[in-house]
């Protein structure tokens, strides 16, 4: 596929790799999900659920955000290649979705750390 | 506590390095602070160069992208700057301080002891002058609101950063000039970015503010 079909698809799969990316992100804070820690005193990486309170838990919580966006952005193109041109809803709906996403997730740790 | 070795030299550390890059923190803090200027400053030139998108026109997009460019890259370096300094933020920063109410205890007291020793010497030996009451609070302050709010900008940062890539991504294969229909995102993402590049800057400055001048006592 070539012009405005191929443009549209990566559109889609620029919004799906957000979307992917804002709800990857929350997981480990929202879901009891083991993830990535790193203690600064022992300098070494763990994995499990929530260690402690020194153990920092940012790292993994970036890397479920990575996976998230690599998750949505091939849901996107595979959904993609499937169909043909999306019309006006779709994808007005994808760029409303990746928008929302952020700012839910963004009000969502917002919330439960605010001072 | 916080006692500097005599004859070390002026930018030796107060604390033995034990953390991850932690005898680089203070130039990483800078050069962490630069990014963060261009960040700001291409990210609200973004912003601004999007508004003749609304009214239908194009004719600055090549410039407009590479605002998306610099805007990426620098939000890239200064997320990564960050997180490099991060380890050593958690422990000398979040909790040996603004968690821990014993050294701001201690740090209010060896305050209001330099305080009126500096009254003193300023009024020319005259002992019987003492701090103003209104000035001095009985006990330490609470910080650890100032650690939450980290918290929070830490995460509307992430995001940010993700956007600014997505941004970026856009501005390069689906630029809203070529079709309208893809310009609520765009402008969207531009806006958010910008927003949390702020954010970043402002939060950041306001914790970095509490050890030196001061608002703990």
């Amino acid at each position: 596929m070539s012009g405005p079909g191929r443009d549209n698809r990566a559109y889609l799969a620029i919004c799906g790799a957000m979307i992917g990316w804002a709800l990857g992100y929350a997981i480990p804070g929202f879901a009891q999900v083991r993830s990535l820690y790193y203690d600064p005193l022992a300098r070494r990486f763990l994995v499990g659920m929530r260690p402690g309170l020194l153990p920092m838990g940012y790292y993994g919580q970036i890397l479920w955000g990575a996976a998230g966006a690599i998750a949505g952005l091939a849901i996107a193109l595979a959904i993609g290649a499937r169909r043909r041109a999306p019309d006006d809803s779709t994808i007005g709906l994808a760029g409303a979705w990746a928008l929302t996403a952020l700012l839910l997730v963004g009000a969502y740790f917002t919330w439960n750390n605010w001072p | 506590m916080l006692q500097r070795t005599t004859g070390a030299p002026p930018f030796a550390r107060y604390t033995p390095t034990v953390l991850f890059l932690e005898e680089w923190a203070r130039p990483l803090l800078l050069v962490h602070g630069v990014a963060a200027a261009v960040l700001v400053g291409a990210s609200t030139h973004h912003l601004i160069w999007c508004r003749h998108y609304l009214r239908g026109r194009f004719q600055r997009a090549r410039q407009e992208r590479r605002f998306a460019l610099v805007s990426a890259c620098a939000f890239v370096v200064t997320f990564v700057l960050g997180n490099l300094l991060y380890p050593t933020y958690k422990v000398r920063v979040r909790a040996e301080y603004l968690d821990e109410p014993t050294s701001i205890a201690a740090e209010t007291t060896v305050r209001r002891e330099a305080a009126a020793r500096d009254l003193a010497r300023s009024t020319f030996g005259r002992s019987s002058v003492s701090p103003a009451p209104a000035t001095v609070r009985s006990r330490p302050a609470d910080l650890g609101w100032v650690g939450r709010l980290f918290d929070v900008k830490e995460h509307w940062v992430a995001l940010g950063c993700g956007a600014a890539l997505a941004l970026l991504a856009l501005s390069r294969f689906a630029h809203p000039s070529e079709d309208r229909r893809w310009l609520v995102a765009y402008l969207g993402l531009s806006l958010l970015v910008c927003a949390t590049a702020w954010t970043g800057a402002i939060v950041g400055l306001l914790v970095s503010t509490f050890r030196s001048v001061g608002g703990a006592a």
